[in-house]
């Protein structure tokens, strides 16, 4: 079931007034821009990638059907805005290991210190482990209307995230038992 | 989503921080003159019509003359 300020603001954008544009933005800019900063780990890359998604939201909103489920339909522009990102990134150099290293990027001590715990192994996991757990968790979005921006059946969808889950709980575990950089220079 | 699983709950609480406010405004900036319906200059309306008129008189013109 949408969210009624949801279903408000798709029919102030079908008559292309600015109002759901605004509700919209209040509503999901955050979480879009934690998404998408959980995704690329760099705050440029984020903001433009926001500026792409609400754009596209201003292009096609006034098309969207009123029952669209606007969250999932922001997220999925997000999501392949995002991948087209990482896919000219990795033409330049045509390696898997740079595409990683962009969606992955070893968190050092700085980033180590900013971040928590979850945060930090998640920044560890892959793109596609990170991608369904940060939009599983994410309020709004049903199960189905994941399943669908993936592209996977239900019960392919529940086992990418059991994986994903466990992946998370064992960087999680791998954190715990590894000192971190400082402790390392203490002890040394 | 509702979440009954101790992960995903830790998950959802990640902190979303809102945008600066320096991208709201270009944003906005950019998306809000999108959503105005553009209007058609009368220029290319009115080629439209004076087309559609001129085949018109072409196509009777064109079965007067072979009818006769």
């Amino acid at each position: 079931m949408a969210d009624p300020t949801d279903l408000e603001a798709l029919a102030l954008l079908r008559r292309r007034d600015p109002r759901g544009f605004e509700l919209a933005y209040r509503r999901h800019a955050a979480s879009l821009r934690g998404f998408l900063w959980r995704m690329t780990r760099n705050d440029d890359l984020a903001d433009d990638l926001l500026q792409i998604t609400f754009l596209r939201l201003a292009e096609r909103g006034p098309e969207l059907r009123a029952a669209s489920d606007l969250p999932a339909w922001l997220f999925t522009v997000a999501r392949n805005a995002c991948y087209d990102q990482m896919r000219l990134s990795a033409a330049s150099t045509a390696n898997d290991e740079t595409l990683e290293a962009l969606t992955s990027p070893p968190p050092d001590v700085e980033t180590r210190l900013l971040l928590g715990d979850v945060e930090h192994a998640l920044a560890r996991l892959k793109a596609e482990d990170r991608e369904i757990l940060l939009l599983v968790s994410l309020e709004g979005l049903t199960h189905e209307a994941v399943s669908k921006m993936l592209g996977l059946q239900s019960a392919a969808t529940r086992q990418r995230l059991a994986r994903a889950r466990s992946r998370l709980l064992a960087a999680l575990d791998k954190q715990l038992k590894e000192p971190t950089t400082s402790q390392q220079r203490t002890i040394a | 989503m509702n979440h009954t699983d101790p992960v995903l709950i830790r998950l959802s609480e990640l902190r979303c921080v809102e945008p600066r406010a320096d991208l709201t405004a270009r944003i906005r900036a950019a998306a809000l003159p999108k959503l105005e319906l553009r209007r058609v200059h009368p220029v290319w309306s009115w080629a439209v019509v004076a087309s559609v008129m001129c085949y018109l008189l072409w196509a009777v013109h064109f079965v007067a003359a072979i009818s006769s």
